[in-house]
């Protein structure tokens, strides 16, 4: 009996054993063989793993938001695209840019896309010229069939997201869509006619719209399907499992070349497949990518420290454009928000260094609002220790100060307000730090936080009672005026200011000369900044880390404006070095 | 009479008389270690609760008071979390929130599920056909998507959660007081009471509740341990208490599963907390059951002593009315 109980505990000791040595070793990596060296070379094949933090919310940009669609650089074209050759394009590019940040809109950066080339008189400008490319087919799915792409799918699509009610020009832009005139006057010539004034907008959105062809669109009503989903880009939407993944197969006609580096002149995409995972939990995305099952990730610094220890990851670091900020209801009237004493002692009782120096890791920007100090926007951009004293002194750290402005605007005691915010990781940890320095001068800030389609739903309507945590539009637009002027949900604080709208005006009538539109913008600065319509937080750098047989990648997140996912076509994935990792 | 008195008291003995709830827990000292231990927990949650602006060392929201991810030392007990906080002091507010929304389920679900328990199951017929239908679909819907609908409807917050939890336990929980009051209704007791025209509300309140209450006790601690669980699961899938109130469930999703490898500190020390806490509930749930529950005792038991004690009382009483006849009589 003795002996038999002896053998059923030592049995259940093996098993367990067995069983905890199979969980930990499944979540490793496979066994490294020889490691194969990554070739320069490009190879055909393979399948791209990339995430996304939510399930895709649309299929066509006329009837979603253009920046929330990343899915669709994947299985349609722009206007003009950023051009790959003015980044490092594995090494063999200028380097004029890195395509790190998001909302990179130099026009000296761009690239045709169904466009060959854009036209506009300097002097008159009020016709802009689309000379569409030739030889640009349609997937071969109904109703297109393969057929060739036109000047009047291009007229087409631009005409919708101006007519549209949904369409985000129209949204964004109402003042063009009253005015704007589109027309093809033959198969591959658009002819644009604008306001002179609104020029840059309009290219702005030579970038920001997908292009769709009449047929499939007058048949279905609309492309928010995917099963009828039809695009020119360099992928096919094969499979959507809501909440799962998203499978994407090349298009074997695609139209683009690669343009620079040893594969110059092969047809693109590279890639066999790309199938993007909707991991919305970290961790997740975490583990997952630490296995080899992703093969790229973008994080934070924080995050970014468990993959700083992996010795085979590839990586790069950079100032983020995104800039997030505190956005308050100073257009109500009895709001304490309305008293620019009320919003100078938030930003006194801010300690933005702390936050950068503890939250951050050191590394960042603590001004970053209007803008980011980011590559290629330098001369837009005023840094802190330019800043007159007193608007320097507004964003260092003096809690005394901030009790005596609240005490003269009639706060003495605090006051108790509300902000909203999305249920993530990074709003709720900052907020939590700005909750307890705020304590300390009697402001009581509520926490409530929204799942992500409620948040985003407010943020589009601007709909908020008191303060309100969101993002702003990226450094590429800073001559829209959009995060300060304007109805446009970037400017969340309501904000109608004259010496603002003043300088909107004065920025939109020089694009694009961006010598004269930095300059604009540079003086407005500091005015801005002393009249605290937002809080900005400072902002650490961002990580990007990907696996060695991602080739062809150096760590790009946006080729163009807003262009996620774009670089995807000219990726190679080499399978022998991945097998090679025991991936 | 001396000997019709000394009779009754050799037949009950002069027993020691206590009040029911000593008697319970001197019998749950005795009888029950782990039920005490359990209790011991309980007591000691309760008042880490109450007083918890006083025991911990630093609010739950200071920020950056020590290393950010940092282990235990001196200064912090049990370290940092990743915004430099104290996180002793962050279990110790969490205990509150566990506290505060443990009690208030239990309460709600205790007196929800006697209201309809004790209503169906005294008035039966078709209105209890009726409800517990309802009920019977009530509890197919799975309990946690059934929260997490609600919440996403009301929002998250500990009000939400607390109204949340107490309904669902207490409409599940009400089939248990329904089935002891079906079990009494069969008593002779009970046939009397209303034979004697004793009205309704008379009947419930002084013949079905008392007689239902040990179950009742049981349930309550049961649900408190149940809804500690669930408050923590909500939060840690991020519909539960906002930040940055803690909670031991946010504690776990937030920092502790983030920061696994690299500051497992951090998952520890809440989810032992939280197991601590939920197992001593138990274990006082189910001690209770078995001290309340006659049939689970041997002997004249704790009824059986009080019948005694009772009968004894009756027997004096009837002896001193005899010796007054009898001195009267003479």
């Amino acid at each position: 009996m003795r002996g038999q109980r002896t053998l059923r505990v030592v049995m259940c000791f093996v098993v367990v054993a067995v069983a905890a040595g199979l969980i930990v070793g499944g979540g490793c990596g496979g066994p490294a063989g020889e490691t194969v060296t990554p070739g320069e070379e490009p190879v055909y094949g393979g399948t791209l793993n990339l995430f996304y933090t939510s399930d895709l919310i649309g299929f066509d940009d006329a009837v979603r938001t253009h920046h929330l669609l990343r899915n669709l650089r994947l299985t349609h074209d722009l206007v003009w695209e950023g051009d790959w050759t003015k980044g490092n394009a594995g090494g063999y590019g200028s380097g004029e840019t890195g395509w790190f940040i998001s909302g990179d809109n130099r026009l000296d950066l761009k690239a045709g896309g169904v466009v060959e080339e854009v036209e506009w008189d300097l002097a008159d400008k009020s016709t802009v010229t689309l000379h569409v490319r030739q030889g640009i087919h349609w997937h071969d799915k109904p109703p297109t069939n393969g057929r060739e792409l036109t000047a009047d799918d291009v007229a087409f699509s631009m005409e919708r997201q101006y007519t549209l009610d949904t369409g985000y020009q129209k949204l964004s832009y109402p003042w063009i869509a009253e005015t704007i005139e589109i027309s093809a006057i033959d198969d591959y010539t658009v002819v644009i006619e604008i306001q002179p004034d609104h020029i840059g907008d309009l290219l702005g959105a030579l970038d920001f719209m997908h292009i769709y062809p009449r047929d499939a669109v007058e048949e279905f009503g609309d492309m928010n399907d995917w099963q009828t989903c039809v695009g020119s880009g360099p992928f096919i939407l094969e499979d959507y499992v809501p909440g799962s993944t998203v499978t994407f197969t090349r298009f074997d006609n695609y139209w683009g070349e690669n343009p620079v580096g040893p594969g110059e002149g092969d047809q693109l995409p590279y890639l066999d497949e790309v199938v993007v995972h909707i991991i919305p939990d970290e961790s997740t995305q975490d583990a997952n990518f630490r296995t080899g099952k992703l093969d790229i990730m973008f994080c934070d610094w924080e995050r970014a420290q468990q993959f700083l220890t992996m010795a085979d990851l590839e990586h790069a670091s950079y100032q983020s454009d995104t800039g997030y900020l505190i956005s308050m209801r100073q257009d109500v009237e009895g709001s304490p928000f309305a008293d620019v004493r009320v919003r100078q002692a938030l930003a006194l009782a801010t300690d933005n260094q702390k936050i950068l120096d503890e939250y951050f890791g050191g590394e960042g920007a603590v001004l970053t609002w209007p803008i980011s100090p980011v590559r290629g926007y330098e001369e837009a951009y005023v840094r802190l220790e330019e800043l007159p004293e007193e608007v320097q002194e507004l964003y260092e750290y003096h809690p005394e100060k901030a009790r005596q402005l609240l005490q003269q605007a009639g706060y003495a005691d605090g006051f108790t307000a509300t902000i909203v915010c999305q249920n993530t990781r990074s709003h709720i940890d900052v907020l939590s730090i700005i909750a307890s320095m705020w304590e300390e001068v009697g402001i009581d800030l509520v926490i409530d936080a929204k799942d992500y389609a409620t948040y985003q739903t407010l943020a589009g309507k601007r709909s908020y009672d008191d303060l309100f945590y969101g993002s702003r539009s990226g450094a590429g637009g800073y001559y829209k005026a959009r995060n300060f002027s304007g109805t446009a949900y970037y400017n969340t604080s309501y904000i109608d200011d004259p010496v603002c709208n003043q300088a909107r005006e004065d920025m939109a009538a020089a694009y694009p000369d961006e010598v004269e539109t930095t300059r604009i913008h540079r003086e407005l600065m500091p005015y801005l900044l002393e009249q605290c319509y937002t809080i900005p937080i400072p902002q650490g750098y961002e990580y990007v880390f990907w696996w060695p047989w991602v080739g062809n990648y150096s760590g790009e997140v946006s080729v163009g404006y807003y262009d996620w996912w774009g670089y995807s076509k000219y990726l190679w994935i080499d399978q022998d070095l991945k097998e090679s990792m025991g991936y | 009479m001396v000997g019709m008195e000394a009779e009754a008291s050799r037949v009950a003995g002069r027993p020691r008389v206590h009040s029911f709830w000593v008697d319970v827990l001197v019998r749950l000292v005795k009888e029950k270690p782990l039920g005490t231990v359990g209790g011991v927990i309980v007591l000691i949650l309760l008042i880490v609760g109450v007083f918890a602006n006083w025991l911990a060392p630093y609010g739950y929201n200071d920020i950056f008071v020590g290393p950010r991810l940092s282990g235990p030392s001196a200064e912090h007990l049990l370290g940092c979390d990743h915004l430099g906080r104290d996180l002793l002091s962050r279990i110790i507010y969490g205990a509150r929130v566990s506290v505060v929304v443990g009690l208030s389920v239990s309460v709600i679900a205790a007196v929800l599920s006697t209201f309809i328990g004790v209503v169906c199951g005294y008035i039966g017929g078709k209105l209890d056909l009726v409800v517990q239908r309802f009920v019977d679909g009530w509890l197919c819907i799975p309990p946690l998507f059934l929260i997490l609908t609600l919440i996403a409807v009301t929002g998250p917050g500990i009000l939400q959660v607390i109204v949340v939890l107490g309904v669902l336990y207490g409409i599940g929980r009400s089939r248990i007081v329904r089935g002891a009051v079906m079990g009494i209704r069969s008593n002779t007791y009970f046939e009397a009471s209303r034979a004697i025209g004793c009205s309704p509300g008379r009947v419930l309140l002084k013949h079905v509740l008392p007689n239902v209450m040990a179950p009742i006790i049981v349930l309550f601690t049961i649900t408190m341990g149940a809804a500690i669980l669930a408050e923590a699961t909500i939060s840690f899938l991020g519909f539960g208490i906002p930040a940055p109130t803690p909670s031991w469930g946010g504690m776990l999703s937030e920092a502790g599963r983030r920061y696994m490898l690299m500051a497992p500190h951090l998952a520890v020390w809440p989810g032992l907390f939280l197991a601590l806490v939920v197992y001593g509930i138990n274990m006082l749930g189910d001690a209770l059951r078995d001290v309340l529950d006659p049939r689970l005792r041997g002997g004249l038991g704790r009824y059986g002593r009080q019948k005694a004690a009772r009968e004894w009382r009756i027997g004096r009483r009837v002896m001193r009315w005899v010796g007054k006849h009898e001195a009267v009589n003479k």
